[in-house]
C-alpha cells in the first residue's frame, strides 16, 4: 500500500515529529510505503507533491490543528486522526485505512 | 553543544508535582541564562500542557514551549526523586522529563535536532538506557551520540 500523511501539532515542536516517526514505523511494519509531510512551527517539510498524492492509495492526517492544503486530499481515501492516537496505536489507524480502501 | 550539556541535566529533583518540578527547573534555567523570565516561561509551558498533555509512554513527558521568555534553546533532561502524576498515553507515572525551551526566533536553527530528538524518543532501547543512566555527563554523552 502507498500512503501519504501529514503530521501537525499545536506548538509544532515535538509531537509532529514523533507522530511522523510513528507513522513511518507503522508503514515499515506493514510493508507499506509512506511519505510524511510535517507542518511544524518552522513551516512545511517534506511537502507532498501532487504526484505523491495522486499515486497514494490512502491518506493519513495526524493533525491536532488546522493544516494547509487540505483540499489536496478531497478525492482520496482519508483517515483523519490526531498525533496522540498515532503515538498510542498506529496499527489501528493503518487497519482503518486498509478497511476504507477495501470498501472503495 | 550549548543546547544540551551538564547544566541542562537535572537529577534527583525534589518536588511531588509536575508544577513544582517545572517551576524549579525553569528557575535554574533562568539562573544559567537559558531563560529570561522563569515565571513567564513556566506559564507558557503549562499553557501548552493544557492544550494536550505532553505525557508520552514509559514514564516520559516532553513539556515544551516556544516563548518570548526564553533566551536560548535548551533541552533539559529531568529526573525527579518521586514519580509524578501526569496524563500519559499508557497511564504511567512520569519519572523522566525532556523539557524543551525555544526562543521565538530560535526554531529554524534547532529544528533538525528537535526532530531528531523526537524520533529518538520513539526508540524503546534509548528510553530504557536513559532511565538507567544516573550521571549528568553520561546522559549528555549518550543523547549526543544518539542525535547524530
Amino acid at each position: 500500500m502507498k500512503i501519504v500523511a501529514v503530521a501537525a501539532c499545536p506548538a509544532g515542536l515535538m509531537h509532529t515529529f514523533m507522530a511522523a516517526k510513528a507513522l513511518k514505523k507503522m508503514a515499515q511494519k506493514n510493508k507499506s510505503e509512506i511519505l510524511v509531510e510535517t507542518q511544524s512551527a518552522s513551516g512545511i517539510e517534506n511537502q507532498l507533491t501532487d504526484k505523491d498524492v495522486s499515486e497514494a492509495d490512502g491518506v493519513i492526517l495526524a493533525i491536532d490543528t488546522a493544516i494547509e492544503g487540505m483540499d489536496r486530499f478531497k478525492d482520496k481515501v482519508v483517515v483523519q486522526t490526531n498525533t496522540t492516537k498515532v503515538l498510542k496505536n498506529a496499527q489501528d489507524i493503518y487497519n482503518e485505512l486498509e478497511n476504507l480502501i477495501g470498501e472503495k | 553543544m550549548d543546547i544540551l550539556n551538564n547544566q541542562t541535566v537535572f537529577l534527583n529533583v525534589e518536588g511531588s508535582t509536575k508544577e513544582a518540578i517545572l517551576q524549579a527547573v525553569t528557575q535554574q534555567l533562568e539562573t544559567s541564562g537559558y531563560v529570561k523570565n522563569a515565571k513567564h516561561a513556566y506559564n507558557d509551558i503549562m499553557k501548552r500542557e493544557a492544550e494536550i498533555s505532553t505525557g508520552f509512554v514509559s514514564g516520559i513527558a516532553i513539556p515544551h514551549t516556544q516563548s518570548e521568555a526564553v533566551e536560548k534553546t535548551s533541552i533539559s533532561i529531568i529526573k525527579p526523586v518521586n514519580s509524578l502524576s501526569w496524563e500519559t498515553m499508557d497511564d504511567s507515572d512520569v519519572d523522566l522529563i525532556f523539557l524543551i525551551c525555544v526562543p521565538l526566533n530560535g526554531l529554524d536553527e534547532h529544528l533538525k535536532i528537535l526532530a531528531s530528538l523526537a524520533e529518538m524518543l520513539m526508540d524503546e532501547d534509548v528510553i530504557d538506557a536513559l532511565h538507567q543512566i544516573e550521571n549528568e555527563d553520561e546522559i549528555v554523552d549518550y543523547i549526543r551520540r544518539k542525535l547524530k
